[in-house]
């Protein structure tokens, strides 16, 4: 399965489950086998998607236990009512960052984690790797 | 006991806020007791007068009022620096950003369905599943309770968009699609009958057990009726008080703030059965579509 059919099984309502540390992804509780595909720009990608999760509509049980997001009290009324809903872009980030653990795709150097400069909420951690 | 009061300084004779001459009473607004000079009192100065106004009632009575006077927008330029933010605001129309609004939420919500392709009742029957439904009608059912244990029953506008008979019918037409085992042998439909307020409704509404498939979209008539009111209605009053938006054929925001209010109140004439908030939505679409209006925060 690539990650855009498993996002449009999201979309359409089915529950997911993506773990970290176990490095799998489940759909409606069954294991799925994905196809990673890495863009060039790896570093834009991953902040365009932190940020699209990052101001994205809450509802219950949506937050990730990975990144940080918003309240519904900081957003204003037009991220409110244009935004997506955080469920499914919860997916699209945390697939993302699966296909680079996956690949093994991140340089720490001696540090045990990586914190973006231009956002210093999006921070990745090395024991995931 | 009768007191007079007289101002050491200026010699003005003194009365207590609630009229009765010179007799220091606490208020009983705020616990804190107020004394107003007796000829200001006498001219009744309102809240809603204006400034220059009470100015001159005040130089009248021979108060010192040099340092006074009403703000221009050139005064406005000399207190703040050229470049702040809220001199852009004002020139822009003077609204300025409000995050906590008064039913956000429910704006935001009728929002995204009015400005789907689709159109509201498809992009609602699409978006929204039963338990959904369940949850919103109980949690409004809930805050209904709180406000008439305050005593606000017929004051506030919450109470006639989810009328009691509206939740009445939507919780038995729910009923029918509940999945627990002995939905049909509880004798739900009299005991809901029976009922005659609001907590009483609750009360039966949480004996219940309820249980649906998790993608069973049934929602029922009534509820979109009731929840097509209240979005249009709140939606509007946000947009007009917060967003600039003046409605097509109208001046200002007094203007059409009054033409939502005669619409709402001609709704609230007919049967609460047959009330028709359709008539509210169609205000809201058709102006958002002539003015071309979107959201500016």
């Amino acid at each position: 399965m690539t990650t855009d059919e498993f996002i449009k099984k999201v979309e359409d309502g089915e529950p997911y489950r993506i773990n970290f540390e176990k490095r799998e992804v489940r759909l409606n509780g069954f294991l799925v086998d994905i196809d990673f595909e890495l863009p060039d720009n790896i570093e834009e990608k991953l902040l365009e998607y932190f940020e699209n999760y990052k101001y994205s509509v809450p509802s219950a049980k949506a937050d990730s236990k990975y990144f940080f997001a918003y309240d519904e009290s900081k957003l204003s009324t037009k991220q409110l009512a244009e935004n997506e809903s955080r469920y499914i872009a919860r997916a699209r980030l945390e697939l993302f960052v699966l296909g680079l653990i996956v690949n093994n795709k991140w340089d720490f150097g001696n540090k045990w984690y990586w914190q973006s400069p231009k956002d210093k909420k999006l921070t990745l951690f090395k024991k995931w790797f | 006991m009768a007191m007079k009061v007289v101002c050491p300084n200026c010699g003005t004779e003194m009365l207590t806020s609630n009229g009765a001459f010179a007799t220091p009473v606490v208020s009983e607004n705020d616990g804190v007791a107020t004394l107003v000079a007796k000829e200001i009192h006498n001219n009744n100065i309102t809240k809603t007068s204006n400034i220059s106004d009470r100015l001159e009632v005040m130089k009248s009575v021979g108060l010192n009022v040099d340092k006074l006077k009403k703000l221009s927008a050139e005064d406005l330029k000399a207190i703040f620096d050229d470049d702040d933010p809220i001199l852009e605001k004002i020139s822009d129309g003077g609204f300025i950003k409000n995050n906590e609004l008064f039913r956000r939420w429910i704006t935001a919500q009728t929002w995204r369905l009015i400005t789907s392709p689709y159109g509201w009742t498809k992009a609602a029957r699409g978006r929204y599943r039963t338990k959904y439904v369940l949850n919103q009608s109980i949690r409004e059912l809930q805050t209904l309770c709180h406000l008439e244990k305050k005593g606000l029953k017929g004051k506030d506008k919450r109470f006639d968009f989810f009328t009691l008979e509206d939740l009445k019918a939507i919780f038995v037409d729910l009923n029918n699609y509940n999945h627990w085992t002995h939905a049909k042998e509880v004798s739900f439909i009299t005991n809901v009958s029976k009922t005659n307020s609001y907590s009483e409704l609750l009360d039966v509404v949480k004996s219940m057990t309820w249980s649906f498939y998790s993608k069973q979209s049934y929602i029922p008539v009534r509820w979109l009726n009731c929840f097509k009111g209240a979005g249009a209605f709140y939606t509007l009053q946000n947009i007009i008080y917060t967003h600039n938006m003046v409605l097509p054929n109208c001046k200002d925001m007094k203007e059409s703030l009054k033409r939502v209010d005669d619409t709402f109140k001609r709704i609230v004439g007919y049967k609460p059965t047959e009330r028709r908030w359709d008539i509210l939505l169609s205000l809201l679409t058709v102006s958002v579509k002539v003015t071309k209006f979107e959201l500016k925060y």
